[in-house]
Protein backbone atom coordinates (compact mmCIF):
# COMPACT_ATOMS: atom_id res chain seq x y z
CA UNK A 1 0.00 0.00 0.00
CA UNK A 2 1.00 3.27 -1.56
CA UNK A 3 0.51 5.11 2.43
CA UNK A 4 -0.91 8.58 3.27
CA UNK A 5 0.57 10.94 0.74
CA UNK A 6 -1.38 8.18 -2.18
CA UNK A 7 -4.34 10.50 -1.85
CA UNK A 8 -2.21 13.08 -4.04
CA UNK A 9 -1.94 10.83 -6.97
CA UNK A 10 -3.58 11.46 -10.22
CA UNK A 11 -5.44 7.95 -11.83
CA UNK A 12 -3.22 6.32 -13.16
CA UNK A 13 -4.08 6.22 -17.00
CA UNK A 14 -1.99 3.80 -18.41
CA UNK A 15 -3.60 1.24 -16.05
CA UNK A 16 -7.01 0.94 -17.52
CA UNK A 17 -6.15 2.33 -20.98
CA UNK A 18 -4.74 -1.20 -22.21
CA UNK A 19 -7.72 -2.26 -23.84
CA UNK A 20 -7.96 1.28 -25.64
CA UNK A 21 -6.01 2.92 -28.29
CA UNK A 22 -2.81 4.39 -26.63
CA UNK A 23 -2.36 1.06 -25.14
CA UNK A 24 0.18 0.81 -22.66
CA UNK A 25 2.72 -1.60 -22.22
CA UNK A 26 3.07 -1.44 -18.12
CA UNK A 27 2.43 -4.74 -17.01
CA UNK A 28 -0.16 -4.55 -13.93
CA UNK A 29 0.76 -6.92 -11.25
CA UNK A 30 -1.97 -8.19 -10.21
CA UNK A 31 -5.19 -6.72 -12.32
CA UNK A 32 -7.81 -9.39 -10.33
CA UNK A 33 -7.20 -7.59 -7.28
CA UNK A 34 -6.53 -4.14 -8.68
CA UNK A 35 -3.29 -3.50 -7.50
CA UNK A 36 -2.64 -0.49 -9.80
CA UNK A 37 -5.40 1.98 -8.04
CA UNK A 38 -4.40 4.24 -5.87
CA UNK A 39 -4.94 4.68 -2.34
CA UNK A 40 -7.18 7.04 -0.41
CA UNK A 41 -7.79 8.00 3.00
CA UNK A 42 -11.40 8.57 4.56
CA UNK A 43 -12.18 8.83 8.50
CA UNK A 44 -11.80 5.47 10.55
CA UNK A 45 -10.29 3.66 7.23
CA UNK A 46 -6.51 2.61 6.61
CA UNK A 47 -5.50 3.69 3.17
CA UNK A 48 -8.22 1.56 0.72
CA UNK A 49 -8.18 1.52 -2.73
CA UNK A 50 -9.76 4.47 -3.99
CA UNK A 51 -12.28 3.69 -6.68
CA UNK A 52 -14.64 6.93 -6.48
CA UNK A 53 -14.00 10.16 -3.72
CA UNK A 54 -17.63 11.45 -4.34
CA UNK A 55 -19.56 9.33 -3.52
CA UNK A 56 -16.88 7.45 -1.93
CA UNK A 57 -16.10 4.15 -3.34
CA UNK A 58 -13.29 2.03 -1.65
CA UNK A 59 -11.86 -1.29 -2.08
CA UNK A 60 -10.11 -3.66 0.25
CA UNK A 61 -6.79 -4.67 -0.80
CA UNK A 62 -6.37 -8.38 -1.09
CA UNK A 63 -3.68 -8.75 2.00
CA UNK A 64 -6.56 -7.73 4.60
CA UNK A 65 -7.79 -11.26 3.49
CA UNK A 66 -5.75 -12.74 4.98
CA UNK A 67 -8.17 -12.34 8.05
CA UNK A 68 -11.44 -14.19 7.90
CA UNK A 69 -13.21 -11.48 9.84
CA UNK A 70 -12.25 -8.39 7.45
CA UNK A 71 -11.16 -5.43 10.29
CA UNK A 72 -13.63 -2.74 9.98
CA UNK A 73 -10.86 -0.30 9.14
CA UNK A 74 -10.82 -2.31 6.08
CA UNK A 75 -13.84 -3.23 5.17
CA UNK A 76 -15.25 -2.03 1.52
CA UNK A 77 -17.34 0.97 1.17
CA UNK A 78 -19.77 1.63 -1.50
CA UNK A 79 -22.22 4.60 -2.24
CA UNK A 80 -24.18 5.53 -5.11
CA UNK A 81 -25.22 9.08 -3.64
CA UNK A 82 -22.78 11.47 -2.31
CA UNK A 83 -24.42 13.52 0.42
CA UNK A 84 -23.26 10.53 2.95
CA UNK A 85 -23.68 11.42 6.79
CA UNK A 86 -20.89 13.11 8.68
CA UNK A 87 -22.60 13.11 12.22
CA UNK A 88 -25.91 11.86 13.53
CA UNK A 89 -27.48 12.78 16.56
CA UNK A 90 -28.76 10.26 18.27
CA UNK A 91 -30.87 11.39 20.56
CA UNK A 92 -32.91 12.92 17.29
CA UNK A 93 -32.34 9.61 15.34
CA UNK A 94 -35.23 7.25 14.99
CA UNK A 95 -35.64 3.87 13.14
CA UNK A 96 -39.16 4.36 11.58
CA UNK A 97 -41.21 1.52 10.84
CA UNK A 98 -44.24 2.36 9.19
CA UNK A 99 -46.67 1.86 6.21
CA UNK A 100 -48.88 -1.32 5.64
CA UNK A 101 -48.93 -1.71 9.60
CA UNK A 102 -51.39 -1.86 12.53
CA UNK A 103 -48.99 0.46 14.74
CA UNK A 104 -46.76 2.54 12.49
CA UNK A 105 -43.65 2.57 15.23
CA UNK A 106 -40.74 4.95 15.54
CA UNK A 107 -37.40 2.87 17.88
CA UNK A 108 -34.75 5.12 19.73
CA UNK A 109 -30.95 3.33 19.19
CA UNK A 110 -31.38 2.65 23.40
CA UNK A 111 -34.69 0.72 22.61
CA UNK A 112 -32.97 -1.17 19.98
CA UNK A 113 -30.53 -2.43 22.28
CA UNK A 114 -32.47 -2.67 25.15
CA UNK A 115 -36.04 -4.11 23.54
CA UNK A 116 -35.20 -7.00 21.71
CA UNK A 117 -33.29 -10.29 21.75
CA UNK A 118 -29.43 -9.93 20.62
CA UNK A 119 -27.19 -12.06 18.23
CA UNK A 120 -24.76 -12.35 15.80
CA UNK A 121 -24.19 -14.02 12.53
CA UNK A 122 -21.07 -14.03 10.56
CA UNK A 123 -21.61 -12.94 6.98
CA UNK A 124 -19.75 -11.99 3.64
CA UNK A 125 -21.18 -8.30 2.58
CA UNK A 126 -20.43 -8.30 -1.18
CA UNK A 127 -21.02 -6.05 -4.01
CA UNK A 128 -23.26 -7.42 -6.67
CA UNK A 129 -20.63 -6.10 -9.24
CA UNK A 130 -18.09 -7.25 -7.53
CA UNK A 131 -14.96 -8.44 -9.60
CA UNK A 132 -16.64 -6.35 -12.71
CA UNK A 133 -13.77 -5.50 -13.87
CA UNK A 134 -13.07 -9.24 -14.98
CA UNK A 135 -15.82 -8.78 -17.64
CA UNK A 136 -15.52 -8.48 -20.82
CA UNK A 137 -17.32 -7.17 -23.41
CA UNK A 138 -16.06 -4.61 -20.56
CA UNK A 139 -19.23 -2.94 -18.97
CA UNK A 140 -19.84 0.68 -17.26
CA UNK A 141 -19.84 0.51 -13.60
CA UNK A 142 -17.57 0.78 -10.71
CA UNK A 143 -14.70 -1.26 -11.96
CA UNK A 144 -13.90 -3.67 -8.57
CA UNK A 145 -11.11 -6.03 -8.59
CA UNK A 146 -11.99 -8.92 -6.29
CA UNK A 147 -11.84 -6.71 -2.82
CA UNK A 148 -15.96 -5.06 -3.07
CA UNK A 149 -16.61 -7.62 -0.22
CA UNK A 150 -15.71 -8.19 3.26
CA UNK A 151 -16.81 -10.82 5.98
CA UNK A 152 -18.17 -9.29 9.35
CA UNK A 153 -19.93 -10.41 12.91
CA UNK A 154 -22.87 -8.78 12.76
CA UNK A 155 -24.71 -8.06 16.02
CA UNK A 156 -27.97 -6.57 16.45
CA UNK A 157 -31.73 -7.45 16.55
CA UNK A 158 -33.76 -9.37 14.20
CA UNK A 159 -35.87 -7.48 11.83
CA UNK A 160 -38.67 -9.72 12.38
CA UNK A 161 -39.00 -8.43 15.77
CA UNK A 162 -39.50 -5.68 15.13
CA UNK A 163 -42.29 -5.97 12.11
CA UNK A 164 -43.89 -8.12 14.53
CA UNK A 165 -44.45 -5.30 16.66
CA UNK A 166 -45.14 -3.33 14.39
CA UNK A 167 -47.81 -5.76 13.09
CA UNK A 168 -47.72 -5.88 9.45
CA UNK A 169 -51.06 -5.84 7.49
CA UNK A 170 -51.45 -8.86 5.63
CA UNK A 171 -52.00 -7.92 1.75
CA UNK A 172 -48.16 -6.43 2.16
CA UNK A 173 -46.78 -7.38 -0.79
CA UNK A 174 -42.85 -5.90 -0.27
CA UNK A 175 -40.88 -4.07 2.91
CA UNK A 176 -38.88 -1.20 1.48
CA UNK A 177 -35.86 0.16 3.35
CA UNK A 178 -33.70 3.41 3.09
CA UNK A 179 -30.87 5.13 4.81
CA UNK A 180 -29.77 8.42 5.92
CA UNK A 181 -27.27 8.72 2.34
CA UNK A 182 -28.98 10.69 0.05
CA UNK A 183 -28.45 12.55 -3.19
CA UNK A 184 -27.71 16.04 -5.24
CA UNK A 185 -30.62 14.73 -7.65
CA UNK A 186 -34.32 16.49 -7.64
CA UNK A 187 -36.33 15.08 -5.47
CA UNK A 188 -38.14 12.15 -7.01
CA UNK A 189 -35.39 11.61 -9.42
CA UNK A 190 -33.45 8.30 -8.72
CA UNK A 191 -29.91 10.29 -7.89
CA UNK A 192 -32.01 12.01 -4.90
CA UNK A 193 -32.73 8.77 -2.85
CA UNK A 194 -31.67 5.08 -2.78
CA UNK A 195 -34.00 2.41 -1.32
CA UNK A 196 -34.09 -1.23 -2.15
CA UNK A 197 -37.28 -3.90 -0.99
CA UNK A 198 -37.47 -7.55 -0.68
CA UNK A 199 -40.33 -9.38 -1.16
CA UNK A 200 -42.48 -10.06 2.27
CA UNK A 201 -43.33 -13.44 1.33
CA UNK A 202 -38.99 -13.75 1.18
CA UNK A 203 -37.62 -16.13 3.44
CA UNK A 204 -34.27 -14.90 4.04
CA UNK A 205 -36.49 -12.00 6.06
CA UNK A 206 -36.21 -14.52 9.53
CA UNK A 207 -32.49 -14.36 8.99
CA UNK A 208 -32.04 -10.34 8.75
CA UNK A 209 -30.67 -8.49 11.50
CA UNK A 210 -30.77 -4.72 11.81
CA UNK A 211 -27.02 -4.79 13.41
CA UNK A 212 -25.15 -1.57 15.67
CA UNK A 213 -22.13 -3.67 16.00
CA UNK A 214 -19.53 -5.16 13.25
CA UNK A 215 -16.77 -6.89 14.61
CA UNK A 216 -18.02 -6.15 18.29
CA UNK A 217 -17.00 -2.27 17.62
CA UNK A 218 -20.04 0.44 16.69
CA UNK A 219 -20.36 0.26 12.76
CA UNK A 220 -17.62 3.22 11.18
CA UNK A 221 -19.99 5.57 9.36
CA UNK A 222 -19.26 4.48 6.15
CA UNK A 223 -20.44 1.25 7.13
CA UNK A 224 -23.77 2.65 7.77
CA UNK A 225 -23.86 3.90 11.42
CA UNK A 226 -26.02 3.83 13.87
CA UNK A 227 -26.97 0.55 12.56
CA UNK A 228 -27.23 -1.52 9.39
CA UNK A 229 -29.57 -4.07 7.58
CA UNK A 230 -27.67 -7.47 7.11
CA UNK A 231 -29.23 -9.98 4.66
CA UNK A 232 -26.98 -12.65 5.08
CA UNK A 233 -26.08 -14.42 1.53
CA UNK A 234 -27.40 -11.56 -0.63
CA UNK A 235 -25.62 -9.07 -2.10
CA UNK A 236 -25.05 -5.76 -0.82
CA UNK A 237 -27.12 -3.48 -2.96
CA UNK A 238 -30.25 -4.49 0.17
CA UNK A 239 -27.75 -4.39 3.27
CA UNK A 240 -28.98 -0.78 3.89
CA UNK A 241 -26.52 1.76 5.55
CA UNK A 242 -27.81 4.20 8.13
CA UNK A 243 -30.95 1.99 8.05
CA UNK A 244 -33.84 5.00 9.25
CA UNK A 245 -36.81 4.31 7.68
CA UNK A 246 -38.55 0.51 6.75
CA UNK A 247 -42.00 0.48 4.69
CA UNK A 248 -44.24 -2.35 4.29
CA UNK A 249 -46.11 -1.85 0.84
CA UNK A 250 -48.93 -2.75 -0.94
CA UNK A 251 -47.97 -2.74 -4.63
CA UNK A 252 -44.09 -3.68 -5.83
CA UNK A 253 -41.56 -1.13 -5.24
CA UNK A 254 -41.25 0.41 -9.11
CA UNK A 255 -38.10 2.69 -8.48
CA UNK A 256 -35.12 2.73 -10.70
CA UNK A 257 -33.10 0.99 -8.03
CA UNK A 258 -35.35 -1.91 -8.25
CA UNK A 259 -36.63 -2.24 -11.91
CA UNK A 260 -33.73 -0.72 -14.05
CA UNK A 261 -30.25 -0.91 -11.34
CA UNK A 262 -29.37 -4.30 -10.15
CA UNK A 263 -31.21 -6.72 -12.43
CA UNK A 264 -29.54 -10.20 -13.24
CA UNK A 265 -30.02 -12.54 -15.89
CA UNK A 266 -33.07 -14.93 -14.51
CA UNK A 267 -30.76 -18.10 -15.56
CA UNK A 268 -28.45 -20.32 -13.34
CA UNK A 269 -24.87 -18.64 -14.34
CA UNK A 270 -26.79 -15.31 -15.11
CA UNK A 271 -25.07 -14.73 -17.46
CA UNK A 272 -26.30 -13.24 -21.60
CA UNK A 273 -24.88 -12.22 -24.40
CA UNK A 274 -24.79 -8.52 -26.10
CA UNK A 275 -26.96 -9.68 -29.06
CA UNK A 276 -29.49 -11.34 -26.74
CA UNK A 277 -29.67 -8.02 -23.97
CA UNK A 278 -29.79 -6.22 -27.69
CA UNK A 279 -32.48 -8.19 -28.76
CA UNK A 280 -34.35 -7.13 -25.82
CA UNK A 281 -34.91 -11.22 -25.24
CA UNK A 282 -33.50 -10.69 -21.64
CA UNK A 283 -35.24 -11.56 -18.89
CA UNK A 284 -34.35 -10.53 -15.41
CA UNK A 285 -34.40 -10.98 -11.84
CA UNK A 286 -33.55 -8.29 -9.01
CA UNK A 287 -30.14 -9.23 -7.84
CA UNK A 288 -31.33 -8.69 -3.87
CA UNK A 289 -34.05 -11.69 -4.80
CA UNK A 290 -31.39 -14.93 -5.01
CA UNK A 291 -28.49 -16.03 -3.20
CA UNK A 292 -24.90 -14.92 -3.83
CA UNK A 293 -22.90 -17.32 -6.17
CA UNK A 294 -20.26 -19.72 -4.95
CA UNK A 295 -16.47 -18.04 -5.21
CA UNK A 296 -13.33 -19.17 -3.72
CA UNK A 297 -10.31 -16.77 -3.62
CA UNK A 298 -6.15 -17.60 -3.23
CA UNK A 299 -5.21 -15.41 -0.41
CA UNK A 300 -1.28 -16.97 -0.57
CA UNK A 301 0.63 -17.04 -2.58
CA UNK A 302 0.24 -13.98 -4.22
CA UNK A 303 2.37 -12.18 -7.20
CA UNK A 304 4.30 -10.08 -4.94
CA UNK A 305 7.32 -12.68 -5.31
CA UNK A 306 8.84 -15.86 -6.27
CA UNK A 307 8.16 -18.66 -4.95
CA UNK A 308 11.94 -20.99 -4.51
CA UNK A 309 11.85 -24.43 -6.24
CA UNK A 310 11.11 -27.30 -3.77
CA UNK A 311 10.30 -25.05 -0.87
CA UNK A 312 7.39 -25.89 0.17
CA UNK A 313 4.60 -23.26 1.06
CA UNK A 314 0.75 -23.56 2.08
CA UNK A 315 -1.61 -22.17 -0.34
CA UNK A 316 -4.17 -20.11 1.26
CA UNK A 317 -7.34 -18.96 0.56
CA UNK A 318 -10.91 -18.03 1.18
CA UNK A 319 -14.54 -19.15 0.02
CA UNK A 320 -18.23 -18.69 0.34
CA UNK A 321 -21.71 -19.07 -0.86
CA UNK A 322 -25.29 -17.49 -0.06
CA UNK A 323 -26.36 -21.11 -0.49
CA UNK A 324 -25.56 -23.35 2.37
CA UNK A 325 -22.13 -22.51 3.25
CA UNK A 326 -19.37 -24.26 1.83
CA UNK A 327 -19.29 -27.68 0.94
CA UNK A 328 -15.85 -28.56 -0.81
CA UNK A 329 -12.42 -26.53 -2.41
CA UNK A 330 -10.69 -27.84 -4.80
CA UNK A 331 -7.24 -26.73 -6.04
CA UNK A 332 -5.18 -27.44 -9.19
CA UNK A 333 -1.71 -26.73 -9.73
CA UNK A 334 -1.69 -27.63 -13.28
CA UNK A 335 -3.79 -25.12 -15.16
CA UNK A 336 -6.97 -27.19 -14.27
CA UNK A 337 -5.35 -30.56 -15.37
CA UNK A 338 -6.08 -32.31 -11.85
CA UNK A 339 -7.09 -31.49 -8.52
CA UNK A 340 -6.84 -31.97 -5.02
CA UNK A 341 -9.11 -30.96 -2.34
CA UNK A 342 -8.14 -28.57 0.24
CA UNK A 343 -8.41 -28.45 3.80
CA UNK A 344 -10.96 -26.66 5.17
CA UNK A 345 -10.58 -24.06 8.03
CA UNK A 346 -12.89 -23.84 11.12
CA UNK A 347 -16.66 -23.30 10.20
CA UNK A 348 -18.07 -19.72 11.36
CA UNK A 349 -21.38 -20.43 10.02
CA UNK A 350 -22.66 -20.83 6.34
CA UNK A 351 -22.66 -17.51 5.62
CA UNK A 352 -19.44 -16.26 6.44
CA UNK A 353 -16.09 -16.54 4.47
CA UNK A 354 -14.54 -20.18 4.72
CA UNK A 355 -10.48 -20.68 4.83
CA UNK A 356 -8.69 -22.93 2.73
CA UNK A 357 -5.56 -24.42 3.16
CA UNK A 358 -3.24 -27.10 0.76
CA UNK A 359 0.21 -27.78 1.50
CA UNK A 360 2.15 -27.51 -2.47
CA UNK A 361 6.01 -27.79 -3.23
CA UNK A 362 7.15 -26.65 -6.75
CA UNK A 363 8.83 -29.24 -8.25
CA UNK A 364 10.09 -27.12 -11.69
CA UNK A 365 11.50 -23.66 -12.09
CA UNK A 366 8.83 -21.87 -13.93
CA UNK A 367 5.39 -20.24 -14.20
CA UNK A 368 2.63 -22.22 -12.51
CA UNK A 369 -1.03 -21.80 -13.16
CA UNK A 370 -3.24 -22.35 -10.12
CA UNK A 371 -6.85 -22.61 -10.06
CA UNK A 372 -9.53 -22.85 -7.44
CA UNK A 373 -12.59 -23.84 -7.36
CA UNK A 374 -15.40 -24.19 -5.02
CA UNK A 375 -18.31 -26.45 -4.48
CA UNK A 376 -20.89 -25.02 -2.19
CA UNK A 377 -23.64 -26.74 0.44
CA UNK A 378 -25.85 -26.91 -2.45
CA UNK A 379 -23.95 -28.75 -4.87
CA UNK A 380 -23.56 -25.22 -7.03
CA UNK A 381 -19.95 -25.64 -8.47
CA UNK A 382 -18.31 -22.47 -9.81
CA UNK A 383 -18.43 -21.43 -13.39
CA UNK A 384 -15.83 -22.25 -15.65
CA UNK A 385 -16.25 -19.81 -18.85
CA UNK A 386 -16.25 -16.31 -18.42
CA UNK A 387 -19.60 -14.90 -18.12
CA UNK A 388 -21.23 -12.12 -18.97
CA UNK A 389 -24.13 -9.78 -18.54
CA UNK A 390 -24.70 -5.83 -19.08
CA UNK A 391 -24.25 -5.26 -15.38
CA UNK A 392 -21.00 -6.86 -14.88
CA UNK A 393 -22.98 -8.53 -11.76
CA UNK A 394 -22.70 -11.42 -9.95
CA UNK A 395 -18.87 -12.82 -11.53
CA UNK A 396 -17.99 -16.18 -9.80
CA UNK A 397 -15.98 -17.99 -12.51
CA UNK A 398 -13.49 -20.00 -11.16
CA UNK A 399 -10.19 -17.67 -10.13
CA UNK A 400 -6.60 -18.55 -11.39
CA UNK A 401 -3.53 -17.22 -10.08
CA UNK A 402 -0.02 -17.20 -12.26
CA UNK A 403 3.20 -17.60 -9.86
CA UNK A 404 6.58 -17.59 -10.67
CA UNK A 405 9.12 -20.81 -9.47
CA UNK A 406 12.85 -19.34 -9.24
CA UNK A 407 15.83 -22.00 -9.57
CA UNK A 408 17.99 -22.87 -6.28
CA UNK A 409 21.53 -24.07 -6.50
CA UNK B 1 -9.42 21.98 -7.97
CA UNK B 2 -12.79 20.73 -9.76
CA UNK B 3 -14.71 22.48 -6.28
CA UNK B 4 -12.54 26.33 -6.81
CA UNK B 5 -13.68 26.16 -10.66
CA UNK B 6 -17.13 25.51 -10.43
CA UNK B 7 -18.35 26.78 -6.86
CA UNK B 8 -21.63 27.17 -8.43
CA UNK B 9 -21.96 23.59 -9.43
CA UNK B 10 -23.96 21.92 -6.80
CA UNK B 11 -27.69 22.62 -8.27
CA UNK B 12 -31.28 21.04 -7.48
CA UNK B 13 -31.92 23.15 -4.81
CA UNK B 14 -29.47 22.40 -2.19
CA UNK B 15 -27.50 25.21 0.07
CA UNK B 16 -24.27 25.48 -0.52
CA UNK B 17 -21.66 27.53 0.75
CA UNK B 18 -17.74 27.03 0.51
CA UNK B 19 -14.85 28.50 2.70
CA UNK B 20 -11.32 28.08 3.44
CA UNK B 21 -10.10 26.08 6.85
CA UNK B 22 -6.86 25.03 8.22
CA UNK B 23 -3.36 26.66 6.81
CA UNK B 24 -3.36 24.33 3.88
CA UNK B 25 -5.84 25.06 0.93
CA UNK B 26 -8.18 22.97 2.17
CA UNK B 27 -11.80 23.69 0.79
CA UNK B 28 -14.64 22.36 2.93
CA UNK B 29 -17.29 22.18 0.65
CA UNK B 30 -20.47 21.62 2.81
CA UNK B 31 -24.09 21.18 2.40
CA UNK B 32 -26.62 20.59 5.03
CA UNK B 33 -29.86 19.14 4.44
CA UNK B 34 -32.97 20.63 5.94
CA UNK B 35 -33.49 17.51 8.43
CA UNK B 36 -37.65 17.24 7.78
CA UNK B 37 -39.09 16.89 4.61
CA UNK B 38 -36.24 16.24 2.12
CA UNK B 39 -36.37 12.36 2.53
CA UNK B 40 -38.46 9.94 0.28
CA UNK B 41 -39.87 8.77 3.58
CA UNK B 42 -39.37 11.81 5.60
CA UNK B 43 -39.38 11.95 9.74
CA UNK B 44 -37.20 13.04 12.44
CA UNK B 45 -33.55 11.79 11.04
CA UNK B 46 -31.22 12.93 13.67
CA UNK B 47 -28.87 13.46 10.90
CA UNK B 48 -26.93 16.88 11.47
CA UNK B 49 -24.53 16.80 8.48
CA UNK B 50 -23.98 15.44 5.39
CA UNK B 51 -22.34 15.07 2.25
CA UNK B 52 -19.48 17.34 3.55
CA UNK B 53 -16.06 17.01 1.71
CA UNK B 54 -12.48 18.38 2.04
CA UNK B 55 -10.88 19.71 -1.28
CA UNK B 56 -7.26 17.38 -1.15
CA UNK B 57 -5.30 18.97 -3.94
CA UNK B 58 -1.87 18.92 -1.95
CA UNK B 59 -2.12 15.23 -0.52
CA UNK B 60 -1.17 16.32 2.43
CA UNK B 61 -4.19 16.80 4.66
CA UNK B 62 -5.15 13.26 6.46
CA UNK B 63 -8.87 13.25 7.10
CA UNK B 64 -9.17 13.38 10.80
CA UNK B 65 -12.39 12.65 12.76
CA UNK B 66 -12.91 15.59 15.12
CA UNK B 67 -11.62 14.70 18.82
CA UNK B 68 -14.88 13.82 20.27
CA UNK B 69 -14.08 15.38 23.55
CA UNK B 70 -17.27 15.68 24.91
CA UNK B 71 -19.76 13.21 25.96
CA UNK B 72 -22.90 14.09 23.74
CA UNK B 73 -25.72 12.59 21.48
CA UNK B 74 -23.49 13.57 18.49
CA UNK B 75 -21.31 11.11 16.76
CA UNK B 76 -19.18 12.81 14.03
CA UNK B 77 -16.57 11.93 11.82
CA UNK B 78 -14.51 14.55 9.39
CA UNK B 79 -14.76 15.91 6.27
CA UNK B 80 -14.50 13.28 3.30
CA UNK B 81 -11.82 14.14 1.27
CA UNK B 82 -12.19 15.45 -2.37
CA UNK B 83 -9.88 14.32 -4.90
CA UNK B 84 -10.99 14.18 -8.16
CA UNK B 85 -9.29 13.24 -11.54
CA UNK B 86 -8.72 15.80 -13.66
CA UNK B 87 -10.64 15.52 -17.00
CA UNK B 88 -8.69 15.10 -20.66
CA UNK B 89 -8.61 18.16 -22.06
CA UNK B 90 -10.91 19.35 -24.99
CA UNK B 91 -13.66 20.83 -26.83
CA UNK B 92 -16.57 20.12 -24.10
CA UNK B 93 -14.62 19.36 -21.37
CA UNK B 94 -16.07 22.41 -19.68
CA UNK B 95 -19.43 21.43 -20.04
CA UNK B 96 -18.62 18.01 -18.72
CA UNK B 97 -16.94 19.67 -15.56
CA UNK B 98 -19.58 21.46 -14.97
CA UNK B 99 -22.99 19.10 -16.19
CA UNK B 100 -21.19 15.70 -14.37
CA UNK B 101 -19.72 16.74 -11.29
CA UNK B 102 -23.40 17.44 -9.71
CA UNK B 103 -24.05 14.35 -8.36
CA UNK B 104 -20.49 12.66 -7.91
CA UNK B 105 -16.53 13.85 -9.25
CA UNK B 106 -16.07 13.54 -12.64
CA UNK B 107 -13.55 11.30 -11.21
CA UNK B 108 -15.86 8.45 -12.10
CA UNK B 109 -15.34 9.03 -15.73
CA UNK B 110 -11.78 8.33 -15.97
CA UNK B 111 -12.60 5.18 -13.88
CA UNK B 112 -14.07 3.72 -16.93
CA UNK B 113 -12.69 1.29 -18.84
CA UNK B 114 -12.65 2.56 -22.56
CA UNK B 115 -15.97 2.32 -23.69
CA UNK B 116 -17.18 1.90 -27.37
CA UNK B 117 -19.01 4.93 -28.52
CA UNK B 118 -22.59 3.42 -28.27
CA UNK B 119 -22.08 2.73 -24.22
CA UNK B 120 -21.19 6.35 -23.86
CA UNK B 121 -24.13 7.41 -25.30
CA UNK B 122 -25.85 5.38 -23.16
CA UNK B 123 -24.59 6.53 -20.05
CA UNK B 124 -24.91 9.80 -21.00
CA UNK B 125 -28.90 9.05 -20.99
CA UNK B 126 -28.87 6.84 -18.20
CA UNK B 127 -27.16 9.87 -16.32
CA UNK B 128 -30.36 12.19 -17.51
CA UNK B 129 -32.88 9.38 -16.45
CA UNK B 130 -30.93 9.51 -12.97
CA UNK B 131 -31.84 12.98 -13.02
CA UNK B 132 -29.53 14.73 -14.91
CA UNK B 133 -30.71 18.36 -15.62
CA UNK B 134 -28.81 18.10 -19.02
CA UNK B 135 -30.25 20.80 -21.59
CA UNK B 136 -30.81 18.82 -24.81
CA UNK B 137 -28.99 20.83 -27.32
CA UNK B 138 -25.58 20.40 -25.07
CA UNK B 139 -26.34 16.38 -25.05
CA UNK B 140 -24.41 16.13 -28.34
CA UNK B 141 -21.28 17.85 -27.31
CA UNK B 142 -21.10 16.01 -24.05
CA UNK B 143 -21.15 12.40 -26.15
CA UNK B 144 -18.61 13.75 -28.26
CA UNK B 145 -16.22 15.00 -25.76
CA UNK B 146 -16.58 11.69 -23.66
CA UNK B 147 -16.30 9.40 -26.63
CA UNK B 148 -13.21 11.34 -28.25
CA UNK B 149 -11.39 11.58 -25.21
CA UNK B 150 -12.58 8.19 -23.08
CA UNK B 151 -14.09 6.14 -25.79
CA UNK B 152 -12.55 2.80 -27.67
CA UNK B 153 -12.86 2.14 -31.37
CA UNK B 154 -15.81 -0.43 -31.13
CA UNK B 155 -13.29 -3.50 -32.94
CA UNK B 156 -11.51 -3.30 -29.91
CA UNK B 157 -13.93 -4.23 -27.38
CA UNK B 158 -15.60 -7.15 -28.66
CA UNK B 159 -15.94 -11.11 -27.77
CA UNK B 160 -13.70 -11.90 -30.63
CA UNK B 161 -10.94 -10.89 -29.04
CA UNK B 162 -9.28 -12.05 -26.54
CA UNK B 163 -9.86 -10.63 -22.93
CA UNK B 164 -7.41 -7.62 -22.34
CA UNK B 165 -7.11 -8.33 -18.82
CA UNK B 166 -4.81 -11.74 -19.27
CA UNK B 167 -3.93 -13.46 -15.54
CA UNK B 168 -0.66 -12.19 -13.84
C1 LIG C 1 -28.43 13.83 -11.29
C2 LIG C 1 -27.24 13.21 -10.80
C3 LIG C 1 -26.16 12.84 -11.82
C4 LIG C 1 -25.59 13.63 -12.77
C5 LIG C 1 -25.85 15.09 -13.05
C6 LIG C 1 -24.65 12.80 -13.47
N1 LIG C 1 -24.62 11.55 -12.91
FE1 LIG C 1 -23.35 10.06 -13.39
N2 LIG C 1 -24.11 8.90 -11.90
C7 LIG C 1 -25.16 9.27 -11.08
C8 LIG C 1 -25.45 8.17 -10.19
C9 LIG C 1 -26.55 8.16 -9.14
C10 LIG C 1 -24.54 7.16 -10.49
C11 LIG C 1 -24.41 5.80 -9.84
C12 LIG C 1 -25.23 4.84 -10.59
C13 LIG C 1 -25.12 3.48 -10.01
O1 LIG C 1 -24.34 3.27 -9.11
O2 LIG C 1 -25.83 2.60 -10.51
C14 LIG C 1 -23.71 7.66 -11.57
C15 LIG C 1 -22.65 6.94 -12.12
C16 LIG C 1 -21.87 7.37 -13.18
C17 LIG C 1 -20.81 6.62 -13.79
C18 LIG C 1 -20.32 5.24 -13.35
C19 LIG C 1 -20.85 4.20 -14.25
C20 LIG C 1 -22.28 3.85 -13.96
O3 LIG C 1 -23.06 3.81 -14.93
O4 LIG C 1 -22.63 3.59 -12.80
C21 LIG C 1 -20.34 7.37 -14.82
C22 LIG C 1 -19.23 7.00 -15.79
C23 LIG C 1 -21.09 8.61 -14.83
N3 LIG C 1 -22.01 8.58 -13.82
C24 LIG C 1 -20.90 9.60 -15.76
C25 LIG C 1 -21.63 10.78 -15.77
C26 LIG C 1 -21.49 11.77 -16.80
C27 LIG C 1 -20.58 11.67 -18.00
C28 LIG C 1 -22.33 12.80 -16.47
C29 LIG C 1 -22.59 14.06 -17.25
C30 LIG C 1 -23.12 13.87 -18.57
C31 LIG C 1 -23.01 12.42 -15.24
N4 LIG C 1 -22.56 11.19 -14.85
C32 LIG C 1 -23.91 13.21 -14.56
C33 LIG C 1 -25.82 10.46 -11.08
C34 LIG C 1 -25.53 11.53 -11.90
Amino acid sequence: MTGLLGTALPWPREAHAQNGKGASDLVLPDTHWNAAVPTGLVPQKLPLLRLSDRPIVLETPRPFFESLLTPNAAFFVRYHLDVIPNAIDLSQWRLSVRGNVSRPLEFSFSQILSEFEPLSVVAVNQCTGNSRSRFFPRVPGTQWGNGGMGNARWTGVRLMDLLDRAGLHSHTVALRFQGLDSGRGAEGTPSHSYSKSLDVRDPILQDCLIAYQMNGEPLPMLNGFPVRLIVPGRFSTCWIKHLSWIEALTEPDQSHWMKNAYRIPKNPHRSTTPEEVAAGKLSTVPASDVPMPVRSFFVQPDVSSKLVVHLPIEIKGIAFSGSGGIRQVEVSTDGGRSWRVARLDSDLGPYSFRGWRLPWTPQRPGQVELRCRATDGKGNVQATEPIWNPGGYAWNVVETQTVFVGESA
Amino acid sequence: MECRRNPDRFRGGVRVSQRFSRAIAATVVFLTLDAAGDSALAGPDGLSEAGVYALDSSGLIAPVSPYPGNATSTYSVGAYPLAPTPLVRGSGQELVESYCSICHSVTLIGAQPRLPPEIWKKEVDKMIHLGAPIPTEMVGQIVDYLQKHYGSPQEGNSPSVPAPKPNP
